[in-house]
C-alpha cells in the first residue's frame, strides 16, 4: 500500500519532470496548490497529459496495479481530479484505498 | 503567415493555390472565429487509404489558455479522416527534441514506429523525426475515449 505523502511525491515529481522539458519562461513553481487545468491553470493540454503519463505509470508501479486518471470515472467526479495537485492526490488516494 | 516562405499576403495565396488535391489544410478557429492556429491532411492515398498528419501550428497562446484546442482539433481532424475519408491509418512525425508533443501523440494512441536520424534542422541543431502511425480501431478503442476525457475536463473547469 502506497502513502498520501508517496502519491504526492510522484505528482510533484511529474511536475518537476514536465519543468525540466519547459523553456525557462514557461517554468512553473509545483506545490500541493499548484492549479493544474483550467482558464487559471498552469498545464496546457499538451503539459497535463505528460504529468498524467508519469503518474499513472509510477502509481501503478508502486501499486502493483494499473489505474486511470482519464476514465469515465474520473470524469465524473464532482471535483474535477485536474483541479490542482491537491484534488489529485485526493482522487488517486481514492483509487489507491478501493481493494484491487 | 502559414510558413517562414510566405512573407506577404501574394505569397501566401500563391502558396495555398499550389497545395495539391491529394490535401487539406485547416484554419483552427476559436467559436466566435479567431483564427488561432492550423492544421493539415497531406497525401491522402486513396487506393491505400492512408495520409500524414501536419503543419500542426497553435499561436495566441493567451487566447487559448485553459481551452483544450489542440486535442479539439485533433479530434475534428481523426474524425474526418477515419470516419469520413474512411482512411484506415493516419501518420506523421515529431521532432526527437520535442518530448510533450511525442508523449502526448503517444497518450492518444499514435504507436512509434520508427525514427529518422537528423531529418530536422531546428535551431541550429540536427534533430530525428520520430515517425507516428494510427489505425483506424486504434483511433476507436483508446484516442476518442482519452480525447473525450481531456476535453470533458478541460470544459468542466472553465464553467466552474
Amino acid at each position: 500500500m502506497i502513502e498520501s505523502k508517496d502519491v504526492l511525491e510522484i505528482i510533484l515529481r511529474a511536475l518537476q519532470n514536465l519543468n525540466d522539458e519547459l523553456p525557462d519562461d514557461e517554468k512553473f513553481e509545483a506545490g500541493p496548490t499548484t492549479p493544474l487545468f483550467g482558464p487559471n491553470a498552469t498545464l496546457d493540454s499538451l503539459a497535463l497529459v505528460s504529468v498524467i503519463v508519469d503518474v499513472e505509470g509510477d502509481v501503478s508501479t508502486a501499486l502493483g496495479r494499473s489505474i486511470s486518471l482519464t476514465d469515465d470515472r474520473a470524469m465524473s467526479q464532482e471535483i474535477s481530479p485536474f483541479d490542482d495537485v491537491q484534488t489529485l492526490l485526493n482522487y488517486i488516494m481514492t483509487l489507491v484505498n478501493e481493494s484491487p | 503567415m502559414l510558413n517562414a516562405g510566405a512573407n506577404n499576403l501574394d505569397e501566401q495565396v500563391n502558396w495555398i493555390e499550389s497545395r495539391p488535391p491529394n490535401e487539406y489544410n485547416f484554419i483552427i478557429e476559436l467559436s466566435d472565429f479567431t483564427p488561432i492556429g492550423m492544421l493539415s491532411l497531406i497525401g491522402i492515398n486513396s487506393i491505400h487509404r492512408h495520409a500524414e498528419t501536419a503543419r500542426f501550428l497553435i499561436g495566441e497562446e493567451d487566447l487559448v489558455r485553459g481551452i483544450p484546442v489542440a486535442v479539439e482539433a485533433m479530434k475534428l481532424i481523426y474524425a474526418f479522416a477515419f470516419d469520413e475519408l474512411r482512411l484506415v491509418r493516419l501518420f506523421g512525425t515529431v521532432a526527437s527534441g520535442n518530448p510533450l508533443m511525442i508523449k502526448w501523440q503517444k497518450y492518444l494512441g499514435m504507436k512509434e514506429e520508427g525514427r529518422m536520424r537528423n531529418h530536422y534542422f531546428i535551431n541550429g541543431k540536427w534533430q530525428d523525426a520520430i515517425i507516428l502511425g494510427l489505425l483506424a480501431d486504434e483511433y476507436r478503442n483508446q484516442s476518442l475515449p482519452r480525447m473525450n476525457a481531456l476535453i470533458s475536463a478541460a470544459r468542466r473547469e472553465s464553467e466552474n
